[in-house]
């Protein structure tokens, strides 16, 4: 098996790692030199640097017996052109886009190629945990890049009664504040977790899930 | 006639101001304001501020109700972008897309797309000048 990722930046960094360890051949294609550099330090992918909608970008990447292409750059335009040229210079019958803009998949969605939303991802994501009647409020910072989660602390989650120390939260995660009965607590280190309390959780969009999770312990994440 | 064209460099802005002169109504998008306001007095059309790579830009632009589209920014993928949306998802009986990479001409074209490629038809002209008589030439 052989996949060409074509623009991908640091967060898909572990992906191609894990493409490798099934065996199978990855090749990166990213037009920045300093990405480019970091890749080929961080993993055992071919890297090619250069813009990998150019056809003899492509070409050097070995386009033509690829069976997979991922274009994931935040251009939804150039995703379009990566998915295109290479089916139909390179005869890839694989392709999967990155749509940065939800408003654009429709020409992905007539055009015959798939796609995926990073926010789609995110938001069915939301709305599965939303469904969870513990988790109560949820809003967004930095344009989505930071979440704000409420949670109702259940009697049979593995967080309650321990320090939040213990808990060693995810990197990028924090429980913010404790809301119990009338109290508001802003916790340190010390700070127990009792049934009935309300969490407030600030995470990363990467650490919502592993947050929610190590809190709650369940799986919800992993959709 | 309603043409929607994307881009205000210096192609984009010469056929908006041609196409409006000759009494077809024109929209230009670009999203840089600059180059906007670089069209002539003249120009009786619309300006739009907005990425042509965006489809919510192509929605405001009315793509649905033209009669052609022309993509002439300087972003090859930005072009073939909107022509395609323009052909297949607002279904405009016209695209035309301006390649700047001869190397993909072919491609967009085997995309159902119509392509001008400035350094192709450059090259074509000037072959076909090499071989005529130049004017002027008085040593025959």
């Amino acid at each position: 098996m052989k996949v060409v990722l074509a623009g991908a930046s640091a967060s898909l960094r572990p992906l191609c790692n894990s493409f490798m360890s099934k065996g199978w051949e990855v090749v990166v294609v990213h037009r920045d030199r300093d990405e480019c550099t970091r890749l080929a330090r961080d993993s055992k992918a071919l890297v090619i640097c250069g813009d990998p909608s150019s056809p003899e970008v492509l070409d050097d990447a070995g386009m033509r017996d690829s069976d997979v292409v991922l274009a994931a750059t935040q251009r939804d335009s150039t995703n379009l052109a990566i998915c295109q040229i290479s089916a139909s210079e390179f005869g890839v019958k694989n392709m999967l886009a990155l749509v940065n803009d939800p408003g654009n998949e429709q020409v992905f969605e007539k055009l015959g190629i798939r796609f995926f939303s990073a926010n789609a991802a995110i938001a069915s994501l939301i709305q599965q945990m939303a469904d969870l009647e513990e988790i109560t409020g949820i809003g967004a910072l930095a344009d989505g890049r930071i979440q704000l989660v409420e949670l109702r602390v259940q009697e049979d989650w593995p967080c309650v009664g321990l320090p939040l120390q213990s808990l060693r939260m995810p990197a990028g995660s924090l429980v913010a504040a404790v809301l119990r009965t009338d109290e508001a607590i802003i916790p340190s280190g010390a700070t127990v977790l009792l049934p009935g309390d309300r969490a407030i959780i600030l995470a990363t969009s990467e650490s919502y899930s592993p947050a929610l999770e190590k809190l709650s312990g369940t799986d919800t994440g992993k959709a | 006639m309603y043409a929607v064209i994307a881009g205000c460099g210096n192609l984009g802005r010469r056929l908006a101001e041609e196409l409006s002169r000759r009494g077809n109504e024109v929209v230009v998008v670009d999203s840089r304001q600059e180059a906007l306001d670089a069209l002539s007095p003249e120009y009786g059309g619309f300006r739009m501020d907005g990425d042509a790579g965006d489809v919510a830009v192509h929605r405001r632009a009315r793509l649905d109700s033209a009669d052609l589209a022309v993509a002439a920014t300087d972003d090859d993928n930005v072009n073939l972008f909107f022509a395609q949306s323009a052909r297949f998802l607002f279904a405009v009986p016209r695209a035309i897309a301006r390649v700047h990479d001869p190397a993909r001409e072919d491609v967009f074209r085997r995309l159902g797309i119509e392509t001008v490629c400035p350094t192709t038809a450059a090259a074509d002209l000037m072959l076909s000048l090499v071989s005529q008589a130049p004017h002027g030439d008085n040593r025959a």
